[in-house]
């Protein structure tokens, strides 16, 4: 089965991983894995949801 | 131009001529303004050349010996006398700085460290053996020194130092007082550009109130920059120069960019030569990194060259720790993006190289989320400088 992950770039400040996940909070989306690969700068969030957007 | 010989009778009639931009001198690379035959130019020099093709800058024997003249004036107003060991910081090469002030202190009669920049604890050991009198250095530079003879465990009582020339950079009240606290003399500033001849073009008394301009060899005006309207005296604008006495190659109403004012009245060291205040800023987003000239539209330039990157970005200049530091950021975007740490780390890593090819200084580069820069109505604020330099 081939499954849709969601990578987002994200800077490594204050914030900005909540300003993510509640974009889809307010969406009613939930998430089912979540991993981050971070550096001192930046990080790069991927996601799988039950439902992504589009199929 | 319709303008002959006989137009100009009187200094007003200065307003009848155009004005000489860098572009003109850049369109006529490399030896387009030489007035003599090139076998009578003895010595070139170059502006650093960051913005493009360099202005070559050609002397004849008698244009070295009017450079020599005017270094040593300036020399002489800050207290040097042949007795003085100079230790000249500037680089030698085709940057103006190093051989102006060589010429000067040669012509004074005193001893020349011809050292050039770097080497700092060699700089140290040197004007420690050799007894420096005067150091000649940017002010970056010179804060820089200070901080390594700390480390050395050299303190100012422990020098010869009578006096430092600095020059090539804009620096605050401030910055002077603090070189001044730390080696324990005098520091006078230093002012000149390729174009017109080098360093020497003005230079500081022992009043510190402002720089003698060699009004003899160089005519000076003040402009408004938008308008080119001339302004008076004690009116802040841009610096306009025309060369009186040059041979090899005469610049008439040079627009230098930078900010200033004339100041007329007499100067309590005696001399009558009209004084310009320091320089304040710039009439172009012309930006002084390690006082290498930088402007924004390089940086621009290396950006677009990489695919899928938005021109978006923004320069911040900072001075964390006595020397400037670039930090460019850069907007990610969908065509830019990899969900690859390593990837990404690449991206930002060849972004950096391309602008470095550019300006020829190291930055670094900071990737932002997309649309996270400001965006502002008209001119986009594309430069902080937040070393607090005007």
């Amino acid at each position: 089965m081939k499954i849709k992950q969601i990578s987002v770039f994200l800077e490594n400040k204050k914030g900005r991983l909540w300003k993510a996940l509640n974009t889809l909070a307010e969406n009613g989306i939930n998430i089912r894995a979540l991993s981050i690969a971070d550096t001192s700068e930046f990080g790069i969030l991927r996601l799988i949801v039950p439902e992504p957007p589009n199929g | 131009m319709g303008i002959s010989p006989e137009d100009i009778q009187t200094l007003e009639d200065i307003n009848k001529l155009p004005f000489t931009t860098k572009d003109d001198l850049r369109e006529v690379y490399p030896f387009g303004m030489f007035t003599v035959p090139r076998k009578d130019i003895i010595e070139v020099h170059t502006s650093s050349g960051t913005a493009g093709k360099p202005v070559v800058s050609g002397y004849t024997l008698e244009d070295i010996e009017l450079w020599s003249e005017v270094m040593a004036r300036g020399l002489t107003m800050m207290g040097i006398t042949e007795d003085n060991i100079i230790q000249n910081t500037h680089g030698y090469g085709l940057f103006t700085g190093g051989f102006g002030v060589h010429y000067g202190a040669q012509k004074i009669g005193a001893t020349v460290i011809p050292i050039s920049t770097g080497q700092t604890r060699r700089q140290i050991e040197i004007m420690k053996d050799f007894g420096t009198t005067v150091m000649i250095f940017t002010p970056s530079y010179g804060l820089y020194l200070s901080e390594v003879a700390q480390e050395e465990g050299l303190s100012s009582e422990d020098t010869d130092l009578k006096a430092i020339g600095f020059g090539a950079e804009m620096w605050t009240a401030q910055m002077r007082k603090e070189i001044e606290k730390r080696f324990g003399v005098q520091a006078f500033n230093i002012y000149g550009l390729t174009e017109i001849m080098g360093p020497g073009v003005a230079i500081e008394c022992n009043q510190q109130s402002g720089l003698h301009i060699c009004e003899d060899h160089f005519y000076p005006e003040i402009i408004n920059p938008q308008t080119t309207e001339s302004l008076g005296a004690d009116k802040t604008g841009e610096l306009v120069l025309t060369t009186l006495s040059r041979v090899g190659m005469p610049i008439i109403r040079f627009r230098t960019k930078d900010i200033t004012a004339l100041r007329y009245e007499p100067c309590d060291c005696g001399r009558n030569m009209v004084k310009m205040d320091r320089i304040t800023g710039r009439s172009d987003d012309m930006l002084k990194v390690r006082g290498v000239a930088v402007f924004p539209s390089q940086i621009e330039k290396a950006l677009l060259k990489i695919d899928g990157l938005q021109p978006h970005y923004q320069i911040i200049v900072t001075r964390p720790h006595l020397l400037d530091e670039i930090e460019v950021k850069v907007e990610t975007s969908q065509e830019l993006f990899s969900d690859e740490v390593k990837e990404m780390v690449r991206i930002k890593k060849k972004i950096e190289s391309y602008i470095e090819n550019e300006i020829g200084l190291r930055v670094n580069v900071t990737l932002v989320e997309p649309k996270s820069l400001p965006r502002s109505e008209g001119k986009a604020v594309r430069v902080i400088d937040q070393r607090n330099i005007h």
